[in-house]
């Protein structure tokens, strides 16, 4: 019965999802705190609104790149000077001990 | 603070469990990729160079705890992600960087009016399957989001990578960087925004 009676608000809280909180659950998704009945207002949104499922697509293939940037993107080695530093300090800290 | 007990020569120390305790050998097998993880998070040299020494240091006080149930670079990586977020915290906390970051997020999110699409939305050219010769292969986006992010402002890409590479929630993001989560989001969508800008997915107007 409980359940029943919070079905309305859950209901009436994912039909009446606007775009911009859509935004905002997207970019929580992954966190504890983002309510399942959060989660479902976003995914119908997105089912019904083309912009938003537009602006999913977009954003999910820029997270998925961004994710992936140290795959694609060259890393600067570190440099000889900043190695040679780091390893004399690493000496004394150990001829300290 | 006592040094892990060093074997016999001058080979590098390796546990029955396999770990090396020697930070001069970590620094040869992982500082290179110790070093581009501090940079493409902390923008900066100096502070890269003093994030794994740090990162290094401390290692070498906790090398007794490492229990050898990861790989050597994945534990560095861990202590290092740690000094990283310290790092920023204390950067972002000073009252100059402070103002810069509060300046990427004071005012209203442009995007949204009524809490809708103020313009109407597309996907971008270079990932739609109609964007023919514009379609761009997923390493070639990868890279171009590389390049566009390289011009974006520090906070931007820092609030990025934490969110993307390091899978942090918008609330530990907004701890680490002293503000609300609310406005790590929109930094986030800001940040996204300015990629799709660049990236050619300038909106082109007309209603949801």
């Amino acid at each position: 019965m409980k359940r029943l009676l919070a079905l309305p608000a859950t209901v009436w809280y994912v039909l009446t999802l606007q775009c911009e909180e859509a935004d905002r659950i997207r970019a929580n998704f992954s966190d504890p705190a983002t309510t399942r009945a959060q989660k479902v207002g976003e995914q119908m949104h997105s089912a019904l609104c083309g912009s938003c499922r537009a602006a999913r697509k977009t954003m999910r293939e820029i997270s998925d790149a961004v994710g992936d940037l140290e795959q694609h993107s060259p890393a600067q080695p570190m440099p000889d000077g900043v190695r040679e530093r780091m390893a004399q300090r690493l000496r004394e800290h150990s001829g300290h001990d | 603070m006592k040094r892990p007990p060093k074997s016999a020569g001058s080979e590098p120390q390796t546990s029955a469990i396999g770990p090396t305790v020697d930070p001069e050998v970590w620094l040869r097998a992982h500082g290179d990729a110790l070093y581009a993880y501090a940079l493409r998070r902390l923008g900066s040299e100096t502070d890269a160079e003093d994030a794994v020494q740090e990162c290094l240091l401390a290692a070498l006080g906790a090398a007794r705890r490492f229990a050898g149930d990861s790989a050597e670079r994945t534990w560095l990586t861990g202590i290092l992600k740690h000094k990283v977020l310290d790092m920023l915290r204390a950067r972002y906390r000073r009252k100059d960087q402070a103002g810069s970051l509060q300046t990427l997020m004071e005012g209203q999110m442009e995007d949204f009016s009524g809490g809708l699409w103020r313009e109407r939305q597309q996907v971008l050219p270079i990932l739609s399957d109609q964007g023919g010769a514009a379609r761009m292969e997923r390493a070639e986006f990868a890279r171009a989001v590389a390049a566009a992010m390289e011009r974006m402002p520090e906070a931007m890409r820092v609030v990025l990578v934490l969110l993307e590479v390091e899978g942090l929630i918008t609330a530990e993001i907004g701890e680490a960087l002293g503000v609300s989560d609310s406005q790590v989001w929109t930094l986030v969508h800001r940040a996204k925004a300015r990629l799709r800008r660049e990236l050619g997915g300038e909106d082109h107007g007309g209603a949801s």
